[in-house]
């Protein structure tokens, strides 16, 4: 559905290339991570995926009961960098209450997008119905952004300041 | 970016204040006084510094009560009413250039691979001024940044993989309930 701007689908086919040679680092495609990997080096219309975690607090007015919700986001990075700080190019992945998340753990609730992430990391990709057509893309996830103790809890690490 | 905002540069600027004003060298009214009459830019009123309480400056948050992108505006601008005070403890003043300079190399939006290996060193003298002039504890907070010149070459500009838009988008989000529950 992203992909059906066509604004959106031109920055994804056509990245801005960096300099050769160039010593300033002025986004992701700069970083040794996105230079040494596998897929995304290879292949430069690949969709590059970052997703952010956090948590939000809810307290229920009427009856004082509080909710935690674990929110999930992501972003493509395929996105000129001038367009990545808008709101809009932010988009809700997934939520969960925060307790089925300590419940049935991170894989669990993750499982549906670690699957969709790994039809985009075939050789094949995957076949996208938009405007005009249907493209073949790959993609992979670049980096998971969160605050501390989010990140914490994804990472499985014990959770401490 | 709150490791450098809410971390190094807020506790610096925390201890730096503190040590003035316990020493006399200026009153609390005249930071204030400064920081309410300084002649800020077109864009910058918005995040311009609330005035420091008493509170603040005895709080084990170390913020001086702002926000992240208040305290990068103040930090700018405090350099400018301190520096006629500087001849009082040049020591403790020279805590304040080094983490100036760390905060302006690492939200830039552009950074020479040429100054990684600078930024490497100016950490670590941040660190060691920190510790040898106000004795105080370094938090894990302030110990984060030893890992950015590494991160910068592996993810490019922090600025660009900073969680800054995203908390804007989950803030949208927690309105947004706000509003369902009303």
């Amino acid at each position: 559905m992203l992909l059906n701007n066509r604004i959106i689908l031109d920055m994804v086919a056509k990245p801005n290339a960096s300099e050769p040679n160039s010593s300033l680092l002025c986004d992701f495609a700069n970083g040794t991570l996105v230079q040494t990997h596998e897929l995304i080096s290879g292949d430069h219309q690949s969709l590059k995926i970052v997703l952010y975690y956090d948590d939000v607090g809810i307290t229920n007015e009427q009856t004082r009961r509080k909710h935690k919700r674990s929110m999930f986001y992501f972003q493509l990075t395929n996105l000129y960098k001038g367009f990545r700080s808008k709101l809009k190019s932010i988009y809700l992945l997934g939520s969960a209450e925060h307790q089925y998340v300590k419940r049935y753990g991170m894989d669990a609730i993750l499982a549906p997008f670690v699957e969709e992430l790994k039809d985009l990391g075939r050789d094949t990709g995957v076949y996208i119905h938009v405007q005009g057509g249907v493209v073949r893309l790959r993609g992979a996830l670049l980096a998971v952004i969160a605050d501390t103790p989010a990140a914490q809890l994804l990472g499985s690490f014990k959770e401490s300041v | 970016m709150h490791i450098i905002l809410e971390g190094c540069l807020s506790r610096t600027l925390y201890f730096v204040i503190r040590y003035f004003l316990a020493n006399s060298i200026f009153p609390l009214e005249d930071v204030n006084s400064f920081i309410l009459n300084f002649n800020y830019g077109y864009s910058e009123p918005k995040d311009k510094p609330a005035p420091i309480t008493v509170n603040d400056l005895s709080s084990p948050s170390n913020k001086l009560g702002q926000t992240p992108a208040q305290i990068w505006l103040f930090s700018r601008v405090f350099a400018l009413f301190g520096e006629l005070f500087t001849h009082h403890c040049p020591d403790v003043w020279r805590v304040l250039p080094t983490i100036l300079e760390i905060t302006g190399i690492c939200l830039n939006r552009k950074i020479s691979v040429n100054i990684i290996g600078y930024l490497k060193g100016l950490i670590k003298e941040n660190l060691q001024l920190f510790k040898d002039v106000f004795g105080e504890n370094v938090t894990p907070k302030q110990h984060y940044p030893i890992h950015a010149p590494s991160q910068i070459l592996k993810f490019g500009p922090l600025t660009r993989a900073w969680a800054m838009r995203f908390e804007a988008k989950h803030q949208q989000f927690k309105k947004f309930l706000f509003f369902e529950r009303t």
